[in-house]
């Protein structure tokens, strides 16, 4: 199938799905991940690897996108306000849940390179699914502040720990020439993605004042962003944490980023549905069934990592009721930066990705269908739900009416 | 609470500041980013037999045999160690190159002093050492990269008085060699080797040669055991009409009675059985009076399921005379008694 089609099959299905899974009641994300799966290589094939390895590009765009999203949330006052309680709480709920990964995976008979690793893998919340959840039911409210505010933080430190965890690897194997190798890779990626960052949304402020149209400022964000994340692969640092640092500096230094922002989502949906059907299509469901015990208790190390690491965190930093007994079920997705990280492991420690790969992978299906049900259910158990999806068709206008 | 946008600076000189950390940082970051240079990573036009052996579609197949008989310890093959390309510490699940260290990869000589070997995440540096299972270490040289397939053409230094197997692409002959493959298999299938006089073509079923690559399999003794081989894409367990034995490898042939099998190429309705594909004029087979296109059923009266299995009770070294059911045309079941002497045993 040429590229286009595959793209025009995609976009329909995942409006037929997204309706679908409203008349059920489940998020619309779930939808789209679980059409991608029928359609994708796993199922039906009608979207197959080379529609997948072509559409990449589409799903990088996007992720920059909704990186630079969560990104513009990070506003000063906002920050000030509940940053240093987030910030203990994204720490308690990441560690929690490494700890209890790795403590599992070492009784499960993994070596304890592989358990160190995987409890790394296990620190991470999907941005984008979350997100969406979010957008979807439009949820408002202090649940969905810290929330939203974690998620940027937990990403950055997830990349800042597998850093270090695979720098101690290496230089347990490689010796000491291998430091500066690791440090600088270390302080390169999230430094420097972090630099490109504050340079892209400087740039991006500068010429704010000079757009004239919702539709020239919908181009310059979409344009600075992609300028961003193909800068941060050239030259080698984190795309994520780059187009997150974009968002950052325009929420902080220009008066245009509410602007911006609302531009931006207009402009995005198609390029959300797009990320989410190719993330369902590219699960290996056929590893599934493997998952065996090992994968459930990773599974079960995770979820209890992160929702008892995020309650008992909740309650120490003095959060509502609301947010810490809800807080840890919206923290369960698991997927683009799981996978991205089990990719690296497999480049940079290939003797352990085997063990790695079959663990995460198939934990990430689980985590990608139920995480975004449970997020649902917990915002709309907090009462930050403001839309309620329907499902129904588009107004019709009456000609001469 | 409003903060006023203050926490990031506002002012004109702020912001140039903000900018010129940035950029140093940026600079600094990225001229003192290690690297391994890549200008002399190219495709080169190999030779006539590298590249017949490249272009094909089962390279990283080749690779995982020449592997294999990189471990055996055939004095044609050879152990490369260099120094590698890994990906560094980065958080971005892109590959970037760090510092090289040294992994050992295997290959086999394919032509004299020039060795071809799996290299896959070798680093551009073309300097290797080259351990020849019967030799001492020599330096090397990588003349080729073939990125499709990772493979790699290295000049040994001072080892251009080392003979390759012999290569039969097209038309082998007694004496040469093939360097093979088994698409789909993890390991090396060991064939019976069956030798005739003639010498002149080497076919399985009615496919030509063109496409035919083959793996000798030597036993710890340094028997040749047999040949795996891959006609156009598919991997077949080939007899072939033509010896394939290394030069300076004496090969001990299990048993030869002369003729050449095939697998069924239509679906099997009726029972069993492997296809005669061709019969050598004087030799055990011709004599018991099988012909080419029979279909073989059993073989003392056990039912034959595929040409591995025939081929190897056919060859047993120790087999009595053996019993054939065959098919022939629309004929019925015929029974013919095909007479064993003594083991063969081939010079090269």
């Amino acid at each position: 199938m040429n590229q286009i089609l595959s793209v025009g099959l995609i976009l329909l299905a995942a409006l037929a799905a997204g309706h679908v899974a409203q008349r059920i009641r489940l998020p619309e994300v779930t939808g789209y991940l679980l059409i991608g799966v029928l359609i994708g290589p796993a199922a039906f094939d009608v979207i197959t690897h080379d529609n997948l390895e072509a559409l990449q590009l589409l799903s990088e765009v996007a992720l920059g996108l909704i990186l630079f999203g969560i990104g513009t949330i990070f506003e000063a006052s906002t920050f000030l306000q509940i940053g240093r309680r987030v910030a203990f709480i994204t720490l308690i709920e990441a560690f929690a849940a490494c700890t209890l990964v790795v403590i599992a995976m070492m009784f499960a008979g993994m070596p304890a390179a592989v358990a160190m690793l995987l409890g790394v893998v296990a620190m991470e919340t999907a941005p984008a699914t979350t997100l969406m959840i979010v957008r979807e039911y439009d949820t408002r409210g202090p649940l969905t502040d810290t929330l939203l505010a974690l998620l940027a933080m937990n990403n950055m430190l997830v990349l800042l720990t597998f850093g270090v965890v695979a720098a101690g690897l290496t230089l347990s194997t490689g010796g000491f020439a291998s430091l500066y190798f690791s440090v600088h890779g270390l302080v390169w990626s999230v430094g420097g993605a972090v630099a490109l960052g504050v340079l892209a949304g400087l740039l991006l402020e500068a010429w704010s004042p000079r757009v004239e149209s919702g539709s020239e400022a919908m181009m310059l964000a979409i344009g600075t962003v992609l300028l961003t994340v193909g800068a941060a692969r050239a030259l080698g640092v984190s795309p994520l944490i780059a187009a997150l640092t974009v968002g950052g500096v325009i929420a902080n230094v220009s008066g245009h980023a509410a602007g911006l922002v609302e531009e931006l989502r207009r402009a995005d949906p198609p390029l959300y549905a797009v990320f989410f059907v190719l993330a369902g299509a590219e699960l290996p469901i056929a590893l599934l069934p493997q998952i065996g015990l090992t994968g459930l208790l990773y599974v079960v190390a995770r979820s209890a990592g992160k929702i008892g690491g995020a309650w008992w965190a909740g309650q120490r930093a003095n959060m509502s009721q609301l947010v810490q007994r809800k807080l840890g079920l919206c923290l369960l997705s698991s997927s683009s930066l799981a996978i991205g990280l089990t990719l690296q492991v497999r480049q940079q420690f290939p003797h352990l990705a085997d063990q790695l790969s079959a663990v995460v992978l198939s934990s990430v299906i689980v985590f990608e269908i139920v995480g975004p049900i449970l997020a649902r259910m917990a915002l709309r158990q907090a009462g930050e739900v403001t839309i309620v999806p329907t499902g129904g068709a588009l107004p019709v206008t009456q000609p001469n009416a | 609470m409003a903060m006023e946008r203050t926490w990031i600076l506002l002012s004109k000189g702020g912001r140039g500041l903000l900018v010129a950390a940035a950029v140093t940082f940026l600079l600094l970051g990225f001229s003192l980013r290690p690297s391994v240079p890549t200008s002399s990573r190219q495709e080169e036009a190999p030779g006539a037999l590298l590249q017949e052996a490249v272009q094909q579609q089962e390279d990283r197949t080749l690779s995982r045999a020449l592997q294999d008989v990189g471990k055996s310890t055939v004095r044609y093959a050879a152990r490369i160690s260099g120094r590698i390309a890994r990906p560094d510490v980065w958080s971005d699940w892109q590959p970037h190159l760090r510092m090289p260290e040294t992994r050992e990869y295997y290959g086999v000589l394919v032509a004299p002093g020039e060795v071809l070997a799996y290299g896959l995440g070798l680093s551009d540096d073309p300097e290797v050492q080259v351990q020849f299972n019967d030799g001492p270490a020599v330096w090397g040289r990588i003349t080729s990269r073939f990125l499709s397939s990772g493979l790699v053409q290295i000049i040994a230094n001072g080892a251009s008085d080392r003979q390759p197997p012999r290569i039969a692409a097209r038309g082998g002959r007694a004496g040469d060699a093939v360097v093979a493959t088994a698409p789909g298999l993890e390991g090396p299938i060991i064939a019976p080797l069956f030798l005739s006089s003639s010498g002149a073509s080497i076919s399985a079923t009615t496919t030509p040669l063109d496409d035919f690559r083959g793996l000798p399999v030597f036993s710890p003794e340094r028997e040749l055991l047999g040949i795996v081989g891959d006609v156009e894409g598919k991997a077949r367990i080939i007899s072939i009409d033509a010896a394939m034995i290394p030069s300076s490898t004496p090969a001990t042939i299990p048993r030869r009675i002369g003729l050449s099998l095939g697998s069924r190429t239509e679906p099997a309705n009726g029972p069993s059985g492997v296809i005669v594909t061709g019969v050598e004029p004087d030799g055990l087979a011709a004599r018991a009076g099988i012909l080419a296109d029979d279909l073989l059923l059993q073989i003392d009266e056990e039912t034959v399921v595929d040409v591995a299995q025939a081929a190897s009770t056919l060859t047993a070294p120790d087999a009595p005379d053996l019993q054939l059911n065959i098919r022939r045309g629309l004929s019925g079941v015929t029974l013919l008694t095909v007479a064993m002497p003594g083991t063969e045993r081939i010079e090269p």
